[in-house]
């Protein structure tokens, strides 16, 4: 199971306890508008999450909750026994999925979560919101083109051939189907659903159809999944193919600002950082709470948004030539609310910011990667994943903060580090030198800071030197990168400690590596 | 095809001044839909909107000749035109009547790039005289421009 996977239910845990324990006090005194506001949010959020991991079976029925809870707070449905129990069932639904999910890596069918589940089922759940269907959702009734009722069916009949149908045909067929999704989910009319579901199949069986699979990705107007997002008051897409995941920024992230660029720590790994709200110079940079995770050229970089909203499935047309001049946009497209809607750039909006953070040859670099010998629960990069290349500007008033395992977090001056290397417990040999390990194919003899310790088993760290890139110092932890100007000692230097100082309010130990050097290094130094 | 001056053309208002199109060149006329902001678009290109069910660049004609913009670009009359396959709206004041027009009199090539390639000529319709601007060369021009940027 990888990271993701497990990072997603731990999160959609939590959530789900918080929408029980919601439902639960609902009986003894009714949940407000407040609460059912946090309810949607809650859900929403799941759905959302579940589209990004590829759970489509999981996803239609957090839609169906999210369509059944935007009712809900927006007064439309009253919250009965029926709906209580249908949410109450969903709920049970999705933990069995994760469940199952954590056991095999996948995620069951809906007719094996609905017969696992069936005893909770007092009644059935409501239609799943279409937006989330796919072919993979099995509560979709089978509906093919030979089925379709008349007059409808005179449209498929020149499918085979594919003469008779056009890009215009399934553009119009696909607005339709996302202004009914529209309506559908704004005002909660029951009536379109149908409607919704016949064009929902219909496209999709269009769209296999019409498009050839080697098309050239600008050629235009194409179908593209894209993922909204929002900044200030406006909406943007993204194609949804480049985002490789969605993190929400908190306070468990950590950033740094470097030159020019920012940085941003998610999941232990450090990116540059790049504001949608100041690339486009409109919105707030401050309000930006999550971070897509772009993978380009090689290099990961964290875009950051106020909101994230639906994913969507639009026929994209071509950037109107007079929007050509702005360079970040690269196609357009009519949303399901009649109005329009641009798609980024994704290369073209986070290449100049990638750019200025390129270091200079001079400096170090700093990479983390898996020893070569790593085991396979160890995640190495993959073998197709080039290997990534420095992105840090060094500064003389930059620190590398780690925890060692004690109470006091240390730091080493940015400027004294070659690599930071990522090891196992387990592959730690001790011998008359000292411990020692095998990088790459070459010995790393390793240093522990007074009062630490190696642990028996799991990940560690080892900063290696630049004045002795063969010798490294332990880390439990990265924290990762502070900058800070003339930072004030509190104590007087000794000599494994170069000051005890606050950085970014945090008591640190600055290191003294010549300190831990090899003894030929030190008489150089 | 018909002479062009014997032609109906569509006069509109920008500011003080009355300009006037082809009508054969305009497919719409229409008060100017709601129009979504593109950020880092040139300032004369207001933003996009769907109009008929088209999607529409607006480009605001006030900002093209140097007159001060609109308060509320929603409050002006789009005139749609396609250009080589994309719907465009040009916003104006107001759209005063259709006419056929007295013949154009030629004007000298404008030294100001402001009137260069837009001008097809002049002319008076009643006490007032018009100014019939050619809509694909208000186009081209700004087009032109951005790629000489670009290279």
């Amino acid at each position: 199971m990888d990271d993701l996977i497990g990072e997603f239910i731990n999160e959609t845990s939590e959530s789900l306890s918080t929408l029980e324990r919601a439902l639960a006090g609902h009986a003894r005194s009714p949940m407000t508008r407040d609460s059912w506001d946090m309810a949607y949010k809650l859900m929403r959020t799941i759905k959302g999450t579940c589209g990004f991991v590829s759970l489509p079976v999981m996803e239609g029925v957090a839609a169906a909750s999210e369509s059944m809870l935007e009712q809900l707070r927006n007064g439309v449905r009253k919250p009965g026994p029926d709906e209580l129990t249908h949410l109450r069932a969903a709920m049970a639904q999705i933990r069995y999925m994760m469940d199952y999910l954590a056991e095999n890596g996948s995620e069951p069918s809906l007719s094996e979560v609905e017969q696992e589940t069936a005893p909770m089922l007092a009644a059935p759940l409501p239609p799943p919101a279409l937006s989330q269907l796919n072919e993979q959702v099995h509560r979709v009734p089978e509906i093919t083109l030979a089925s379709m009722p008349q007059p409808m069916a005179r449209v498929p009949e020149a499918v085979p051939g594919g003469e008779r149908i056009t890009y215009a045909t399934l553009a119009t067929l696909m607005l339709a189907r996302n202004q009914l999704r529209h309506i559908s989910r704004t005002q909660g009319d029951k009536r379109v659903l149908n409607t919704q579901l016949l064009l929902d199949k219909l496209v999709a069986e269009l769209r296999e159809k019409l498009l050839p699979r080697t098309a050239p990705a600008n050629a235009y107007p194409r179908p593209a999944k894209v993922l909204m997002v929002e900044s200030g008051t406006m909406r943007f897409a993204l194609a949804q193919e480049h985002v490789r995941e969605v993190a929400r920024i908190g306070n468990e992230q950590r950033h740094a600002k470097l030159d020019d660029g920012a940085m941003i720590s998610l999941r232990g790994n450090w990116m540059p950082r790049v504001s949608l709200a100041q690339r486009l110079g409109h919105g707030r940079p401050d309000r930006e709470a999550y971070a897509l995770v772009i993978e380009m050229k090689g290099e990961r970089v964290a875009l950051c948004v106020e909101t994230i909203g639906e994913l969507e499935e639009l026929m994209l047309q071509p950037l109107p030539k007079l929007l050509r001049s702005s360079k970040i946009y690269e196609a357009a497209a009519i949303l399901g609310d009649g109005t329009p809607c641009l798609i980024m750039d994704t290369m073209a909006l986070l290449a100049k910011p990638v750019l200025k953070i390129e270091p200079p040859r001079e400096l170090p670099p700093i990479i983390e990667s898996a020893p070569e010998h790593a085991p396979a629960h160890h995640q190495p990069l993959p073998k197709d994943e080039p290997e990534r290349k420095p992105t840090l500007v060094v500064k003389p008033s930059a620190y590398l903060r780690f925890s060692d395992g004690t109470s006091m977090p240390k730091a080493i001056p940015l400027a004294k580090v070659a690599r930071v290397e990522h090891l196992l417990a387990e592959d730690i040999a001790h011998d008359e030198e000292g411990y020692a390990t095998s990088v790459r194919g070459e010995i790393l003899r390793l240093r522990v800071l007074p009062g630490s310790s190696i642990p028996a088993r799991g990940d560690v760290h080892a900063i290696t030197l630049l004045e002795a890139p063969g010798t490294g110092i332990i880390a439990h932890r990265m924290h990762g990168i502070i900058e800070s100007d003339a930072p004030m000692p509190m104590k007087p230097a000794t000599s494994t400690v170069l000051m005890l100082t606050e950085l970014e309010g945090t008591l640190t130990e600055v290191i003294n590596t010549h300190a831990y050097l090899p003894k030929e290094e030190m008489h150089h130094g | 095809m018909a002479d062009r001056e014997s032609m109906p053309h569509v006069m509109f208002r920008l500011g003080k001044q009355t300009f006037a199109v082809l009508l054969s060149d305009v497919k719409d006329v229409a008060k100017a839909p709601d129009i979504t902001p593109v950020p880092n678009a040139e300032p004369m290109v207001r933003g996009l909107c769907v109009l008929r069910d088209n999607l529409t660049t607006a480009l605001d004609l006030r900002l093209r000749f140097n007159l001060p913009a609109s308060s509320d670009p929603n409050h002006m009359t789009a005139l749609a035109i396609d250009h080589e396959g994309e719907r465009i709206a040009l916003l104006v004041d107001k759209v005063e009547d259709v006419a056929i027009l007295p013949p154009l009199s030629q004007i000298a090539p404008p030294k100001d790039p402001l009137w260069q390639g837009v001008v097809s000529g002049v002319t008076k319709h009643g006490d007032e005289t018009i100014i019939v601007l050619d809509a694909a060369g208000i186009i081209d021009g700004i087009v032109e421009k951005y790629e000489e940027e670009i290279a």
